[in-house]
């Protein structure tokens, strides 16, 4: 499987949000962008790596007893 | 406080100050956290004053996420408005552009808050306890994806897309499908609902994968 570092996976977030600032900034100017192809989607690989790093920090959380989940009631020991 | 928020005591802010500042002051606590504790206060006072905040959004997808996904602002729906920025204010919160923006500059914490109305069901609505005697109010699991079907469907934005599956991917099990699927089918473009059908699929794909 790809190797991938979990705070890139997250941070790409953050980069897009400012690329997609920048496209709209283009487009209000009069450029033609296709903002799909400028801002690309995660692939399937990214995706199921960001669901394994979600998924694992709730699971640390829980063994912890940082989390307790109770249906719509959760407490958090932060 | 004069005004609408005259049943907070001067006590109180000033307990709910201290608070924030201990918290702010504290190194060791991530981003996140600050957050949730600093929510948790603000709720606290709010309350008291008959407005009930509900953390919509950006906020709401990192709590489910564990803080996974990251923002930098707060958005925020709640009732009793005006007495709302009254405590707002007197936590040394400013206005920002109109009503809907709030900034602390200390803090480093914007508060957005959308609208007074919340057009999602109470019931669905998730409590997290912080602290002892403090909680947050998160829009529920259902509502929180519908949202972001939205803005993948009307906006063409792929990272509501991809929130959208990955929000179902984590917390499957805690969905309320048929209610989901219920909200969607109000929804004006069928392709919402259709948008939602195909995410559940693809949601337990990248399960089963896993």
């Amino acid at each position: 499987m790809k190797k991938m570092d979990f705070k890139n996976l997250i941070s790409v977030d953050q980069k897009r949000k400012f690329q997609k600032m920048q496209i709209r900034i283009t487009a209000s100017a009069g450029t033609k962008i296709r903002e799909e192809s400028a801002v690309p989607p995660r692939s399937e690989v990214e995706l199921g790596l960001l669901l394994r790093a979600i998924k694992k920090t709730e699971a640390d959380y829980q063994k912890e007893g940082k989390l307790i989940k109770h249906g719509r009631k959760w407490k958090l020991n932060i | 406080m004069a005004g609408s928020g005259s049943l907070i005591s001067d006590d109180d802010l000033e307990f709910v100050k201290q608070k924030i500042n201990a918290v702010a002051d504290d190194p060791s606590f991530s981003y996140f956290v600050k957050n949730m504790k600093i929510m948790s206060y603000i709720t606290w006072l709010l309350e008291k004053v008959g407005s009930k905040p509900v953390i919509v959004g950006g906020h709401a997808v990192e709590i489910y996420t564990m803080g996974s996904y990251t923002t930098v602002d707060v958005d925020m729906i709640l009732s009793n408005r005006a007495a709302a920025h009254e405590v707002l204010e007197s936590l040394g919160f400013t206005k920002q552009q109109g009503v809907r923006h709030w900034y602390n500059e200390e803090l480093a914490l914007p508060i957005e808050i959308p609208d007074d109305t919340l057009a999602v069901s109470y019931d669905k609505i998730l409590e997290v306890a912080i602290d002892e005697g403090f909680v947050v109010y998160v829009i529920g699991i259902e509502d929180l994806i519908l949202d972001r079907a939205r803005g993948a469907i009307y906006w063409k934005d792929s990272v509501y897309r991809e929130w959208s599956l990955l929000l179902m991917s984590s917390q499957i099990n805690e969905i309320d499908f048929a209610y989901l699927f219920e909200q969607a089918q109000k929804e004006p473009d069928a392709k919402v609902y259709e948008f939602l059908k195909a995410t559940e699929l693809e949601a337990r794909n990248l399960i089963n994968r896993d």
